[in-house]
């Protein structure tokens, strides 16, 4: 049931319909907390931990993209421990995979740089474990790159519930989870993909991307996402 | 609950094999924690096991004498959990991981002081940013055995600094 509840959220009073979620809150009040695999438009999963934020009242840390809010809660978004999480996910992301951003699709466009910008991160601290990973070049029109892959599973979710088509899936468990087509067969032969697109722009990271395109010039367009969502729920 | 350890293990279990010394027991499986010597005679109830920094949990009990490495220990149970995640949630997808190929450096005298902070900061970071429970218990093994056995760690760390120097004269 809608109504309206009192928030503070970093000392700032809002009044808010109890039906969000804090991070909806914050940023219609302009307010940031840096998200990653939240993607406005799609079901969020909370899996990146990236926007985690404190209760006053309660020692746990709560993920601001799956909690909603409620009367008087009180919301730290930028206390020195929610910077140095925010700073150590970002340096894991970064250590999981093989990000070398000199030779990417998405050097100067990539969601996950510019994070690494915003949180200040100067050296990532954690040994990088360099897993082995394949890249599928066989789709006519689209690359995928497990080497640039975070596992944010927005792929999979704009797949399913925005084009319908239900190409793509998470395989595996722990550090070797891998994004899969259908059956972990190559994209190229896949019976579900109609080539959309939607998933390369819901992407935030150079993992998809179109063949037509050269190094560093790989812009997405994850609004498109949220766009066509809107747009919808308003049956333009 | 509320028999002592002590109990447990001399009464009980019939003491330690083989005759040796009792060093630490892990209690609630590779989430909990373990509890050294001096708290031998600590009430096994939920309460007194959680000020130690350890649970109840699947009420697992493992005795160890004076022969186990204890970051060893630690480095085994993370190796459990690692294989447990189930890869959705950052921290516990790469932070265990981290987390348990710094102990496996740990174990070979191949860390620094650094390596030892990083565990530390990771430990509270997987603990409190985890999705669900499995994250949030993983460090537990780690965390207790810094806090009891310090010193196994702190020594690993000096011989690197000492071969190092060895090196380089
Ligand atoms: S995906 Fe982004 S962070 Fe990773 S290498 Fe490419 S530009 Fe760099
Ligand atoms: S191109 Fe469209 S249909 Fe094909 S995998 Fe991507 S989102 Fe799904
Ligand atoms: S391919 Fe892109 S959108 Fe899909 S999980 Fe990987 S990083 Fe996220
Ligand atoms: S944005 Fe909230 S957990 Fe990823």
């Amino acid at each position: 049931m809608m109504a309206l509840v009192t928030i503070y959220i970093d000392d700032k009073k809002i009044i808010a319909n109890s039906e969000k979620t804090i991070l909806e809150v914050a940023r219609e009040n302009n307010i940031e907390i840096l998200t990653m695999c939240h993607l406005k438009g799609l079901t969020d999963v909370g899996a990146c931990r990236l926007c985690m934020v404190e209760l006053e009242g309660s020692p746990k840390l709560f993920s601001a993209c799956t909690t909603k809010v409620a009367e008087n809660m009180i919301v730290t978004t930028n206390s020195e421990r929610i910077k140095r999480y925010q700073r150590i996910t970002t340096e894991l992301f970064f250590a999981e995979r093989n990000h070398i951003c000199a030779v990417c699709v998405s050097n100067g466009a990539c969601e996950l740089q510019n994070l690494g910008y915003k949180v200040g991160m100067e050296a990532i601290r954690y040994p990088h474990l360099f897993p082995q990973c394949d890249v599928d070049t066989s789709h006519p029109l689209y690359v995928m790159d497990q080497n640039r892959c975070i596992s944010c599973s927005r792929c999979i979710r704009a797949c399913a519930e925005v084009e319908g088509a239900y190409n793509w899936d998470m395989m595996g468990r722990g550090y070797q989870i891998r994004v899969i087509s259908d059956f972990n067969t190559p994209w190229g032969e896949s019976t579900t993909c109609t080539s959309c697109g939607k998933c390369l722009q819901a992407c935030p990271t150079g993992a998809l991307w179109a063949k037509s395109i050269v190094q560093g010039q790989q812009d997405k367009h994850p609004e498109f996402i949220t766009d066509l969502m809107e747009r919808r729920k308003m049956k333009l | 609950m509320g028999t002592t350890l002590r109990e447990i293990v001399y009464d009980i279990g019939g003491g330690i094999q083989g005759g040796g010394q009792f060093k630490a027991a892990q209690t609630g499986g590779p989430s909990g924690g373990c509890i050294p010597t001096e708290h031998l005679d600590v009430k096994m109830d939920y309460e007194e096991l959680m000020k130690l920094g350890s649970i109840m949990g699947s009420g697992g009990l493992i005795v160890m004498d004076e022969n186990s490495d204890m970051v060893d220990v630690a480095r085994f149970f993370m190796e459990f959990c690692v294989d447990e995640s189930c890869g959705k949630c950052v921290p516990c997808r790469v932070g265990t991981k981290m987390m348990h190929d710094l102990l496996q450096k740990v174990c070979e005298n191949k860390a620094t002081q650094l390596d030892i902070e990083r565990l530390e900061e990771l430990a509270v970071y997987v603990k409190e940013c985890s999705l669900c429970g499995l994250g949030g218990s993983a460090p537990n093994p780690l965390l207790s055995t810094l806090r009891h056995f310090r010193h196994e760690y702190d020594t690993r760390v000096q011989t690197v600094i000492k071969s190092e120097n060895l090196v380089h004269q």
